[in-house]
C-alpha cells in the first residue's frame, strides 16, 4: 500500500461472508436499477395508460364523516375520480386468514370512522402530482368524536378480555401444574411488570399495488405481498366472482390438488421488505375498486405517513412475569401474564407467550393473556412476532433471579434447560442450544467479564455491560405446492407461488431444487410470487423454505426418478438397461457404474416433445410432529453507557444459533444478523407515539419513528451451529428468520443492568428511563490500569 | 403585512445529463429530481421511500456528490450531471462497488440499494472516510430496513482498501 493512502495501515480488508455460498441470484438486478418493484411500473407495462391513485386519510379516529366536498379537487386538470364512501363500489365480506382489520372492515363502505388514518378519499389522476394535487383540495367534515374513545392501554384498559386463541391459534391460556401456588410458595420470588410500546415495520418499500381489470372482466394486481393467493382469494371474495376457492379452504383445496383458476391474478415478484406488514392490507382493495369505476389501470404508493395508519404495526404490550424458583434457582413456576392492545376491527392478538411456553423446564407454568380493542388501526404480525417481547420479559426477570440467586445468568439458564418441550413434554426434534451458550460465550468473551454489577470500564470511562438471553422461535411448516419441468434443453424450470422478501428465496429455492436434480445452479430457473403458477403458500412465519423447500424438494426427487427411468429404458443412451438405483446425477451428468454417462441434456434431447414435468404438495400435516420443534439460539450483547450523558452504544452482538440444516450459510447469516439489528431497534429506538387525545400516529416518518441507522448497529457476530433435524423435517431445516430478533432486546437490557445497575422494564431503553435512578456506586470515575 | 409573491407552476426548461445522456426538459418548478427521474424520464431505479429526505433511498450523484434526489429541486440544476442507480455499471460489468455489494451480501430485498450504491460511491470520492466507524457514520443518512449495515459496510471498505488511488 502506498505511503500516502488515506487509510490507516491498520485497517484489514473484511472477510468475505460464507465464501462458498452462492450469491443473490436476484442481486444483478437490484444492483443496477431493474428489480422492479409495484410502485415502479410504468404506462408500459399495463398497456399505455397508468394513473397515479393517492389516498386521502382520516384527521379524526372517531365519529363519522358529515360531508365530503370533492369539487375543488375534480377541477384540477387530470383528475377523473375522487373514489369515496358514497361512490365507491358496493364490496362483499372477505376472511383474512392472518386477522387483518379488513376481515372486519371494508374500506369506504359507509361514513363512519374505526381510527385516525383512515381512508377516507382516494383520487386518481393522468399524473402523480394532479393526484396529489387534488387529494390535498378534498375537504371533509366530521361530527363530534366519540367522547370515550381509547388509543393506549391506559385509556383502554377497561376494554380488556380474556383471549382464548393467540396468533395463529396458540392458546392464549394456558396452565401446567399449580403454578399460582408454587409461586407463593418458591423461596426465591421475581415479580416484575413490563411495557413495550408500539413499533412500525417501515420497510423501506411502502405499500403499493397496481391494479388493472381485463376487458373479460377479469382482474389483475401487481403488489408485494407476502401472500399472493390469500390476496387473490380476498380479491375475489369482495368484488363477488363467486369463487369456488375460499380461504380458509384453500388449503383444503391445495391438498386437493384443485388449481386456483377464476379470474383474479395476483403476481408479486419484488418486495422492499415485509416484516409481516405486506399481507391483506386495506390498499389492496383501494386501488381495485378506483380502477373498476374509471376503466383504467391505477397504481397507488403510500406515502410514508400513510403506512402508519393503513399498514398494520406491533401493538402496545403489558406484561407482569413472575418467576418462582428454589435455593439452587430452579423455576418451580412461571407466570405469564400479557395485556395487548388489538384494534376494534381486525382480530390479530401477538403470541405473546410463544416462548414462554417452551423454552425454560418448569412444573408449573401459566399464560394469561387479555387484549383490549383500542380505536387505532389493527395492530399485525411483526417480525416476531410475539416472542420478542415475550423473551423481553421473560429473559429479564430471569436474569433478575440470577443476581438475586447468585447464579451466573449463563448458569441460571443452563439449570433450567428444558430437556423436552415445557408444555407438551414432547421429545425435541433436535436442540443443541447446549452449544449455542457455549461457543457464544466463548466468543464473546462471557467468562472473562467481572461479573460484578457496575464493575467494568471501557474506553473514554464508559461503563461496560454484558448481557445475555435465549432466543427460541417455532419451527412452522404449512402446505405448499411446486411444480418442476425439466425440458429438452436439460434445463429444469421451478414453479411455485411463494415471494421474495429480502431474505433469499429465489436464490435458495433454485439451489435446492438443483442440488436435489444434479443439476448446476445456471440449468434450473425459478418462477414464482403468481398465482397463475402452483401454491405456495404464506411468506411467513420463517417457514419459506420449510413450507415452500419441502414441496421442490419431492418434486425435484420425482422428476430424477422419471428421468433416471427414463434413460434406462432408452435404448440409445449409454445408461440403457442399468438399474436406476446405481445411477447418480451430479452437475447435470447422468453417471453410471463402470464409467457410463450422459449429461441430463443429451438424455432429454432424445425426446424433445416430452418434457418431465412433476408435482408435489407437502405439508399435509400442517407441521404437526410428534417433536417438539423450535429453533434455538443464545445472545450476547456488550454495551457500553457514558456515565455522563447515559448514552447507551451497542458495541457488539454475537449469536450463536442452532437451525438445522444450513441451505445457504450466506443468506441465513444475513437473515440472522438482520433480525438482530432489528433487535437493537426495539430494544433502544423504536416506538410509534400515540396522541391520547386524538388517535393520531405523532411521530409518523423516518425522521421521527427511530429505525436504526448505520452508525447505531455493532459488529455482529453469528455463530451457526447445524443440527441433524432431518426427524423434523424432511429437509432438515428450521425456520431462522425471526430467530435472531427474539432475545436481542433482553440480551442489551440485561447488559444495561450489568453495566449500571438499573433494570429498564419497558422498551424501548431510551435515555429519560436511565435517567431515573443514580448509577452504582461502584461506577467510580475511570481509573482503568 | 406578508407580500404575496407571485407564482407560476408553468414549465421552465432544464437540461439535465442523466447516465450520460442529454436530457432537455419542461418541468414545473416544484418538481423533485426524483420525481424528474421516476415519473418524467421513467427511471425507476432510484426509489421513493419517504419523498422527506429522511431515508436515503432516493440518493443519486449530482456533479459526482451524493444528495437525496427528493429534497431537490431540478430546476435548481439546469445543466447538471446525475447518476442514478442504473449509470454505475458499464454496460454489463458492475462497478467495484457493485461487485463488492454482491460478494459481501449487502443488500437484502433490494429496496434501499440503488440509495446506498449512490451514497457510497460520493463517500468514496469524498475521501472522508478512513476507518469502519467513520463509514457507520456517513453512511448512515441511509437506512437499511432489513439490516444488512455490517455487509454495507464491509462492502464499502473492500472497496476503499482496494481502489487506492496509485501515487
Amino acid at each position: 500500500m502506498v505511503s500516502n493512502s488515506p487509510v490507516p495501515a491498520s485497517l484489514e480488508l473484511p472477510p468475505v461472508p460464507a465464501p462458498g455460498s452462492p450469491r443473490r441470484l436476484e442481486g444483478r438486478d437490484k444492483l443496477t436499477g431493474r428489480a422492479q418493484y409495484a410502485g415502479d411500473f410504468t404506462s408500459h407495462l399495463t398497456g399505455g395508460v397508468l394513473d397515479a391513485a393517492v389516498v386521502v386519510t382520516s384527521t379524526q379516529a372517531t365519529g363519522r364523516i358529515l360531508t365530503i366536498d370533492a369539487s375543488a379537487a375534480n377541477k384540477v386538470p387530470g383528475v377523473r375520480l375522487v373514489l369515496t364512501h358514497e361512490n365507491a363500489p358496493r364490496l362483499h365480506a372477505v376472511l383474512a386468514t392472518n386477522g387483518a382489520e379488513i376481515g372486519d372492515l371494508l374500506p369506504l363502505q359507509d361514513d363512519k370512522l374505526h381510527y385516525y388514518g383512515q381512508a377516507v378519499a382516494v383520487v386518481v389522476a393522468d399524473t402523480l402530482a394532479a393526484a396529489r394535487d387534488a387529494a390535498a383540495l378534498v375537504h371533509v367534515t366530521y361530527s363530534a368524536p366519540a367522547p370515550d374513545a381509547a388509543f393506549t392501554l391506559a385509556q383502554g384498559r377497561s376494554r380488556s378480555q380474556d383471549v382464548k386463541k393467540v396468533g395463529a391459534g396458540d392458546p392464549g391460556q394456558v396452565q401446567v401444574g399449580h403454578p399460582d401456588k408454587a409461586f407463593a410458595a418458591a423461596p426465591h420470588q421475581v415479580d416484575l411488570t413490563f411495557d413495550t410500546a408500539p413499533h412500525h415495520h417501515n420497510a423501506m418499500e411502502p405499500g403499493a399495488i397496481v391494479a388493472a381489470w381485463e376487458a373479460d372482466g377479469g382482474l389483475t394486481v401487481h403488489l408485494p405481498t407476502q401472500f399472493s393467493y390469500g390476496d387473490a382469494v380476498i380479491l375475489g371474495e369482495a368484488f363477488g366472482f363467486g369463487l369456488k376457492e375460499r380461504l380458509p379452504n384453500i388449503v383444503a383445496q391445495v391438498l386437493g390438488g384443485i388449481e386456483f383458476h377464476h379470474k383474479v391474478r395476483v403476481v408479486s415478484t419484488m418486495t422492499g421488505g415485509a416484516f409481516g406488514s405486506k399481507n391483506a392490507n386495506v390498499h389492496l382493495l383501494l386501488a381495485p375498486m378506483a380502477a373498476k369505476l374509471t376503466g383504467r389501470p391505477v397504481k397507488l404508493v403510500l406515502d410514508r405517513a400513510q403506512t402508519f395508519s393503513m399498514m398494520p404495526f406491533r401493538g402496545e404490550m403489558h406484561q407482569r412475569i413472575r418467576l418462582g424458583a428454589d435455593a439452587e434457582g430452579r423455576l418451580q413456576a412461571v407466570l405469564h401474564d400479557a395485556l395487548l392492545a388489538k384494534g376494534t376491527a381486525g382480530q390479530f392478538v401477538a403470541p405473546i407467550g410463544e416462548a414462554t411456553t417452551k423454552v425454560y423446564a418448569t412444573p408449573n407454568l401459566g399464560l394469561h393473556v387479555q387484549a383490549a380493542a383500542l380505536d387505532t388501526n389493527a395492530p399485525g404480525w411483526m417480525r416476531g412476532p410475539g416472542a420478542p417481547n415475550g423473551q423481553f420479559a421473560l429473559e429479564s426477570a430471569l436474569d433478575t433471579l440470577a443476581y438475586q440467586v447468585g447464579l451466573d445468568p449463563l448458569e441460571i439458564r443452563l439449570r433450567n434447560y428444558a430437556d423436552t418441550e415445557p408444555d407438551t413434554g414432547k421429545e425435541w426434534s433436535s436442540k443443541a442450544l447446549r452449544e449455542c451458550y457455549a461457543q457464544g460465550a466463548e466468543r464473546v468473551g462471557w467468562h472473562q467479564r467481572n461479573p460484578q454489577v457496575g464493575s467494568m470500564r471501557g474506553e473514554n470511562g464508559r461503563l461496560l455491560g454484558y448481557g445475555m438471553a435465549t432466543a427460541i422461535y417455532p419451527t412452522l411448516q404449512l402446505p405448499a405446492r411446486a411444480r418442476i419441468v425439466l425440458g429438452a434443453d436439460g434445463r429444469a424450470v421451478v414453479q411455485t407461488a411463494n415471494h421474495e422478501i429480502g431474505q433469499g428465496m429465489i436464490t435458495t429455492f433454485t439451489q435446492l431444487a438443483a442440488e436435489t436434480l444434479g443439476l448446476p445452479l445456471e440449468q434450473v430457473r425459478l418462477e414464482w410470487g403468481d398465482t397463475r403458477l402452483p401454491y405456495g403458500g404464506m411468506t411467513v412465519g420463517s417457514m419459506t423454505t420449510l413450507s415452500g423447500g419441502a414441496a421442490i424438494q419431492e418434486a425435484a426427487q420425482q422428476v430424477l426418478k422419471t428421468l433416471l427411468k427414463r434413460v434406462v429404458a432408452d435404448q440409445a443412451s449409454p445408461l440403457y438397461n442399468l438399474a436406476p438405483a446405481t445411477l447418480r446425477v451430479e452437475n447435470g451428468r447422468i453417471m453410471g457404474p463402470g464409467g457410463a454417462s450422459e449429461t441430463v441434456a443429451a438424455a432429454m434431447a432424445r425426446q424433445p416433445e416430452s418434457p418431465i414435468t412433476e408435482e408435489a404438495t407437502t405439508g399435509r400435516t400442517m407441521g404437526h410432529s410428534r417433536y417438539g420443534r423450535e429453533a434455538f439460539g443464545a445472545e450476547f450483547a456488550v454495551v457500553s453507557v457514558d456515565p455522563d450523558t447515559l448514552h447507551v452504544q451497542v458495541e457488539r452482538l454475537v449469536g450463536a444459533f442452532a437451525g438445522g440444516r444450513i441451505l445457504n450459510p450466506l443468506l441465513v447469516r444475513s437473515q440472522l444478523m438482520g433480525s438482530m439489528v432489528w433487535g437493537l431497534g426495539q430494544a433502544l429506538l423504536e416506538q410509534t407515539a400515540m396522541d391520547e387525545r386524538t388517535g393520531h400516529w405523532l411521530n409518523d416518518s423516518l425522521g421521527e419513528a427511530l429505525v436504526p441507522t448505520n452508525a447505531d448497529v455493532a459488529d455482529i457476530d453469528i455463530i451457526l451451529i447445524e443440527e441433524d433435524d432431518s426427524r423434523g423435517h424432511p429437509l432438515g431445516v428450521k425456520g431462522l428468520g425471526e430467530l435472531g430478533i427474539t432475545g436481542v432486546a433482553a440480551a442489551i437490557a440485561n447488559a444495561i443492568f450489568h453495566a449500571t445497575g438499573q433494570r429498564i422494564t419497558s422498551l424501548p431503553i431510551t435515555l429519560d428511563k436511565l435517567l431515573g435512578t443514580p448509577l452504582p456506586q461502584s461506577a467510580a470515575p475511570a481509573s482503568n490500569p | 403585512m406578508l407580500e404575496t409573491l407571485p407564482y407560476s407552476n408553468a414549465p421552465v426548461p432544464v437540461d439535465l445529463t442523466i447516465n450520460g445522456q442529454l436530457h432537455q426538459l419542461a418541468i414545473e418548478p416544484r418538481t423533485t429530481l426524483l420525481d424528474v427521474l421516476r415519473e418524467h424520464l421513467g427511471l425507476m431505479g432510484t426509489k421513493k421511500g419517504c419523498d422527506h429526505g429522511q431515508c436515503g433511498a432516493c440518493t443519486v450523484l449530482l456533479n459526482g456528490e451524493r444528495r437525496v434526489s427528493c429534497l431537490t429541486l431540478a430546476v435548481s440544476h439546469d445543466e447538471a450531471t446525475v447518476t442514478t442507480v442504473e449509470g454505475l455499471a458499464t454496460g454489463d460489468e458492475l462497478s467495484p462497488l457493485q461487485q463488492a455489494f454482491l460478494e459481501y451480501d449487502a443488500y437484502q430485498c433490494g429496496y434501499c440499494t440503488p440509495g446506498q450504491l449512490c451514497s457510497a460511491q460520493g463517500l468514496l470520492h469524498e475521501g472522508h472516510a478512513r476507518t469502519r466507524d467513520e463509514v457507520r457514520e456517513l453512511m448512515s443518512g441511509n437506512l437499511c430496513r432489513c439490516g444488512a449495515y455490517p455487509h454495507i459496510t464491509d462492502a464499502i471498505l473492500s472497496v476503499l482498501l482496494t481502489q487506492q488511488p496509485t501515487p
